[in-house]
């Protein structure tokens, strides 16, 4: 039986750093949200 | 000039800004799964989840009209009740996947428009098949950034099981249980974004932005990393030349948007450096001293 720490160490290698970068672009989004919804509906 | 055709119409009415914001977030959570999709060789996968999510935001529109959140609802449960039955088919019966898929597609679309065609109008059918992305409330943009906000960080979670599967599926389910779950949680993400595209573009167009802007980024980058900036990039620039072209040509939006990312894809195919038409006639360098 393979054991699975090393395996799911292996898999989950650099999801920190993709994960700030992941957050950076969503802090983007969101503030893009708040430039878009600066007019009140569908005007 | 440039501010005029590019700037102004995004300064002057709160509906292209909309319209914009939406686009540009289903371009960052829709489009790299399509490229996982399409490097899965699952591309036409995707297009049959996006009719089979149709019944189910039909149900939603007959109990509560254009209701939001009744049609996602339902939009989910259909699109991944498909999947799983589909999967199930193939696991239990002599039919392949990509038959059985086939076949649940059709019924579910069959099914969405005598649902919406017998309780509704043209109109809302139209809605439902061709979206309103120059209509997109607060809460659809809440939803488009949610369902994009989390499809990004499942994805950067679940990179590398992700790009496994892609090259080698056998051996991440050799060496780890981590293979089903990696499959369920992509099928999740596949069905909540084409539920999200649906809303601006619909249900026959939200795997456009998916699927083209993925198989343009093909001929352009190598590596997994450049392929989903360089389809997030085609996408972001697509949604925006097809809303500025609708804009100014009073053109329907969703079918200008999908057509800009399909000349992308045709440009792509001709130019592109990588396995593209001319970099293939091109005499290769690779052995030359």
């Amino acid at each position: 039986m393979i054991d699975q720490w090393p395996i799911l160490r292996l898999l989950l290698l650099g999801a920190g750093p993709r994960l700030g970068c992941a957050a950076l672009v969503l802090a983007l989004l969101w503030a893009g949200y708040f430039w878009a919804t600066a007019t009140p509906g569908p005007t | 000039m440039i501010w005029d055709a590019v700037f102004q119409p995004f300064a002057d009415f709160g509906f292209m800004r909309r319209a914009l914001l939406g686009c540009i977030a289903i371009s960052v959570g829709a489009t790299p799964v399509g490229v996982f999709l399409m490097l899965r060789r699952m591309s036409l996968t995707g297009d049959a989840m996006a009719h089979a999510i149709l019944p189910g935001a039909a149900v939603g529109y007959l109990v509560s009209g254009l209701s939001l959140g009744a049609m996602t609802v339902g939009g989910l449960i259909a699109g991944m009740a498909v999947a799983l039955l589909s999967g199930f088919v193939t696991r239990v019966t002599a039919l392949r996947e990509d038959a059985s898929l086939a076949a649940f597609y059709l019924i579910s679309l069959a099914l969405g428009v005598l649902i919406v065609s017998t309780r509704g109008s043209n109109v809302d059918l139209m809605h439902v098949l061709f979206g309103t992305v120059l209509a997109l409330d607060d809460a659809a943009l809440i939803l488009l950034c949610a369902f994009a906000s989390l499809s990004v960080l499942v994805l950067a979670l679940l990179f590398r099981p992700l790009v496994l599967e892609c090259a080698d599926p056998q051996f991440l389910r050799s060496v780890s249980g981590l293979s089903a779950v990696t499959h369920f949680t992509f099928l999740a993400l596949v069905v909540m974004n084409l539920v999200g595209g649906f809303h601006a573009l619909g249900t026959l167009m939200a795997v456009g932005i998916m699927i083209l802007p993925a198989a343009a980024a093909r001929f352009w980058a190598a590596g997994i990393g450049g392929l989903v900036l360089t389809a997030i990039i085609i996408a972001m620039v697509s949604s925006l030349t097809g809303l500025l072209l609708s804009y100014h040509y009073s053109l329907p939006s969703g079918p200008a948007i999908i057509l800009v990312a399909g000349i992308a894809y045709g440009v792509s195919l001709v130019f592109g450096p990588v396995g593209g038409l001319i970099a293939q006639a091109l005499p290769r360098r690779d052995f030359e001293v």
